[in-house]
């Protein structure tokens, strides 16, 4: 990546990942307040759905790296608190997909791009500076 | 697509080491208060501090190199914390029944085995041999539980891939 314009890049970053959780946890706040105290559940699911359409957005929008990971890390607070919170509601054999999920996309990120012969720079695709600038 | 790789990487192993932390605090009920995990996580602990000192890991590296670094050691820490992870949930799927316990102790020594064999990636061989060695643990346990013929299971299993081990992987090492 290239290192022009990092402040710029960090800042908006961040603003985009202020704003997206933000958002999210407003308006899981508004359909929580609209569904009733009993509705509990509504407030979750809204974050998850959030969590996803923001990967979706950050994946869309990849060749933008700020606006990208700004949707991503936002992705990741809103589905790490949702999985913080309901974990124990989750059934173990759910539990075990999604283990073995993360597991197997681990697995093939490391085979694929991380062998010990392999430099550290080669992960990182050879247009990516001129797409960072 | 690589770009897309590149974009995902960092936010994909903050996800997985969440669940990782997620994950150990759900067990911190029963399986973390054993003090024999304990010893065992404190002496890992130990040997990665000191192989890191004694080989510099990390001097004289760009902080690009270092943040792969980083990465390496995120993704062999995940995959060490999530193979015992998903043992116990698939076992626990199973009803913590007999054939579910054998899944898991033959996936945890699989791993193991798989690890040792890793030439050229040392951090799924680290990962692996660590995550299926807290897996054949927890399996371990999950046998003696179940009663005389799930232990003399154990302690057949456990002699049969020693012996294996010794024979089809070490028999040069051994013999020299």
């Amino acid at each position: 990546m290239s290192s022009k314009n990092v402040f710029m890049k960090l800042f908006f970053g961040g603003i985009i990942f202020l704003f997206a959780v933000a958002l999210a946890y407003t308006t899981a706040n508004y359909f929580y307040t609209e569904a009733g105290p009993t509705h509990s559940s509504v407030y979750w699911f809204t974050l998850m759905i959030a969590g996803v359409i923001y990967i979706l957005l950050g994946v869309v929008v990849s060749s933008v790296f700020p606006v990208s990971l700004g949707f991503l890390f936002s992705a990741d607070v809103l589905i790490l608190h949702t999985l913080g919170a309901k974990y124990g509601e989750i059934p173990d054999p759910a539990k075990t997909a999604l283990v073995a999920i993360v597991l197997i996309i681990l697995y093939v990120f490391a085979w694929k791009k991380l062998g010990d012969n392999q430099s550290s720079i080669s992960a990182a695709p050879e247009n990516v500076s001129q797409i960072a600038q | 697509m690589e770009l897309l790789a590149f974009v995902l990487v960092w936010p994909f192993l903050i996800l997985a080491l969440g669940l990782v932390g997620i994950a150990a605090w759900s067990w911190s009920g029963a399986f973390l208060t054993l003090p024999w995990l304990w010893a065992f996580i404190l002496i890992i602990l130990v040997w990665i501090v000191f192989l890191g000192r004694a080989r510099n890991i990390g001097q004289g590296k760009s902080s690009i190199e270092q943040l792969a670094l980083v990465r390496r050691g995120v993704i062999a820490i995940s995959i060490a914390a999530l193979l015992p992870t998903f043992a116990r949930y698939a076992v626990q799927s199973l009803h913590t029944s007999l054939p579910g316990v054998i899944f898991a102790l033959i996936f945890g020594f699989w791993m193991m085995l798989w690890g040792m064999m890793m030439r050229d990636r040392r951090m799924l061989m680290y990962g692996n041999i660590i995550g299926g060695a807290f897996t054949v643990l927890y399996a371990y346990s999950w046998l003696w539980e179940l009663g005389e013929f799930s232990r003399i299971f154990a302690t057949a299993f456990g002699l049969a891939a020693a012996v294996g081990i010794a024979f089809f992987k070490l028999k040069d090492k051994l013999t020299s």
